[in-house]
Formats: structure tokens, C-alpha cells, sequence
């Protein structure tokens, strides 16, 4: 009996925590997966028009720092921005929501870089040539949605 | 003899350097002209826009002036892309709107004029004398890297006017 017991425990135990997080984050990230630039420079960002600055998504060392938030409510994509904040010691002001297939499409990748949980890179920048980098920079900063953080 | 000269057509900037001069003579009148230019500068109607551009560029230089400025491991602003970035300032024709100013991660800085998301032009003004542009003009885009001394190549201004009108 306390076998049986045991073994559906551990069942159930698989199970919800298959719901609870239905994403592996170190997969590949899908086409329509949202990714999120938390914004800690006012320099990247404009409040009139609101609007995610091209200086946001320039490279740093050949990447741009992302997170995955699909299946993230509000205060959960908050939460981790506010974390690196505060580990950082900085301000976090707002942050830029975009799809993974914006920056696909314009010849970038997104791998997969934890920890911290759900974070990954914008990968594939034209190496040595800032023009290009910034007209894909442009483009990306185009599709972006701003959010500001109510501090 | 040097051919430098104080543009004050609307089209035309503040300060052009003309034919390329030597000599000490030459010298003597660039410094002549740069005093003018700045008295023309600090005088109410034709400096406004100008200052207005001094001012955000020093905001700029001053909170991106150290490392780390955005917290993803940026790298500073340095002194001589500041006064590049000035003379950048100063070599734009007087009757162009006043630029967005900020700085990149690798530490250059920025001069943008923004429309619309697909009707934005950039320019990156760094320490040495090359500035890399990129603007995005309805379904075409643009890029390219131009070299910069004392005068803004002619490409750029009407990338410039490109995106603005």
C-alpha cells in the first residue's frame, strides 16, 4: 500500500510540475516565442513618442540580451527584470517586447543562455560591420513595443 | 591661401572648413572663424538649436561617460567623441530639426532623427573620424560608413532629409 501510494505521489508530482512549467527554457526558442529587453539606460528609450531606441538592440560583444516570457503575466516579467536590477544595483525604467522571428528574419539567431532562468542571446550580427548592425538594430527597434515600468 | 568661411544660408552649416588650407596664416583664420562661430553660437536666435544639442550631448557624455552605463556592460563615452560629436553638431546645416542624442554600447554617440518607426536615420559618432550610419525610409533602408572631417559628407545630409521630411 505505501508503495502504491509512493509511486502515485511521484506521479502526480511529474505531472503538475510538467503544467506548472510546460517550457523547457534551455530548448530551442520557437518563431512566435515573446522576448523581452529589460531597459536600465534611459538613453534607450523614448517616452514621447514611446518607443524602444535603436541603442537598445545594438550588439555588446557580438549579443543582445534577452529574456523568454511566454506564459509570463505582467508581474512575473517584472519580477525578473527587477531581480537583475537589483542585483545590478540599477534602475530598471521599461522594457522592449518583441517575437523571436523579428530578429530571425533579419538574419539573427536566439540561443538559449541560463542561467538566469530564460535568458538568451540575439546571436549572428554581421562581425565588424556597424552600419549593418545598426540598420538591423533600426529594424528590431521598429517592431519593438515599449513598456514602462511604474516605479 | 585657405577659403574657410561662415555659412549663414539655410541650407548651408555653421562652420565649414572650405578648401583645405596650411601655413600659419590659415591657422590664425581658423581660430578667428571658431571664436565668431562661438559668439554666433551664444547669441539668442541662431544659437537656440545649437545649444539645445550642446546640452543633450553633455547629458549624454556625463552619464555615459563610465563603463557599465547600462548595466550590460557598455563601454564609455570618451572625451574625443565628445568634441567629435560636438564638431558633428556644429557642421549641421542651422535649419535641420535638432537631433535625438544618446550613446551605443560600444561607446559612440548617437545622432537620430525619427519620424516614424520606417522613417528614422542614425548616425554614430565615435573617436576617430568615420561615422557609421543606417535609416530606414519607408520600405528602403540605407547604410554605410563615411569619413568626417570638419564637413558632413553630402550623403548623409540628405539621408538626413530623408528621414525628416
Amino acid at each position: 500500500m505505501m508503495k502504491f501510494l509512493k509511486s502515485f505521489f511521484l506521479t502526480l508530482r511529474e505531472r503538475f510540475s510538467k503544467v506548472q512549467s510546460p517550457h523547457d527554457h534551455k530548448a530551442a526558442v520557437g518563431d512566435n516565442e515573446k522576448l523581452t529587453r529589460y531597459i536600465f539606460s534611459n538613453r534607450y528609450f523614448s517616452r514621447q513618442p514611446p518607443r524602444v531606441k535603436t541603442e537598445a538592440y545594438m550588439p555588446s560583444y557580438g549579443a543582445v540580451s534577452v529574456f523568454r516570457i511566454d506564459a509570463l503575466g505582467q508581474a512575473a516579467i517584472w519580477e525578473i527584470g527587477s531581480d537583475l536590477g537589483r542585483k545590478r544595483e540599477r534602475t530598471l525604467y521599461a522594457r522592449g517586447d518583441t517575437k523571436a522571428h523579428d530578429a530571425r528574419e533579419l538574419g539573427l539567431d536566439i540561443r538559449p543562455d541560463e542561467p538566469p532562468p530564460r535568458h538568451a542571446n540575439l546571436i549572428g550580427w554581421p562581425e565588424n560591420d556597424k552600419p549593418r548592425q545598426k540598420v538591423i538594430a533600426l529594424q528590431i527597434a521598429a517592431a519593438a513595443t515599449l513598456v514602462l515600468k511604474n516605479n | 591661401m585657405t577659403t574657410a568661411a561662415i555659412s549663414l544660408s539655410g541650407s548651408g552649416s555653421l562652420l565649414t572648413h572650405g578648401t583645405p588650407g596650411v601655413g600659419p596664416d590659415h591657422q590664425r583664420l581658423w581660430v578667428l572663424l571658431q571664436e565668431t562661430v562661438e559668439r554666433l553660437v551664444e547669441s539668442v536666435s541662431l544659437g537656440d538649436s545649437l545649444q539645445k544639442t550642446y546640452r543633450k550631448l553633455y547629458e549624454v557624455f556625463e552619464e555615459c561617460g563610465r563603463s557599465d552605463w547600462d548595466a550590460c556592460g557598455a563601454q564609455p563615452v570618451l572625451f574625443e567623441s565628445y568634441e567629435n560629436a560636438k564638431l558633428f553638431a556644429r557642421s549641421l546645416p542651422f535649419s535641420f530639426s535638432s537631433p535625438e542624442i544618446s550613446a551605443e554600447p560600444d561607446g559612440e554617440i548617437t545622432f537620430e532623427w525619427y519620424s516614424n518607426p520606417t522613417r528614422v536615420f542614425s548616425v554614430s559618432v565615435g573617436p576617430n573620424n568615420e561615422l557609421h550610419y543606417a535609416g530606414l525610409f519607408g520600405a528602403s533602408r540605407a547604410y554605410g560608413t563615411e569619413v568626417f572631417h570638419d564637413e558632413i559628407p553630402e550623403v548623409i545630409l540628405s539621408h538626413i532629409k530623408r528621414a525628416v521630411l
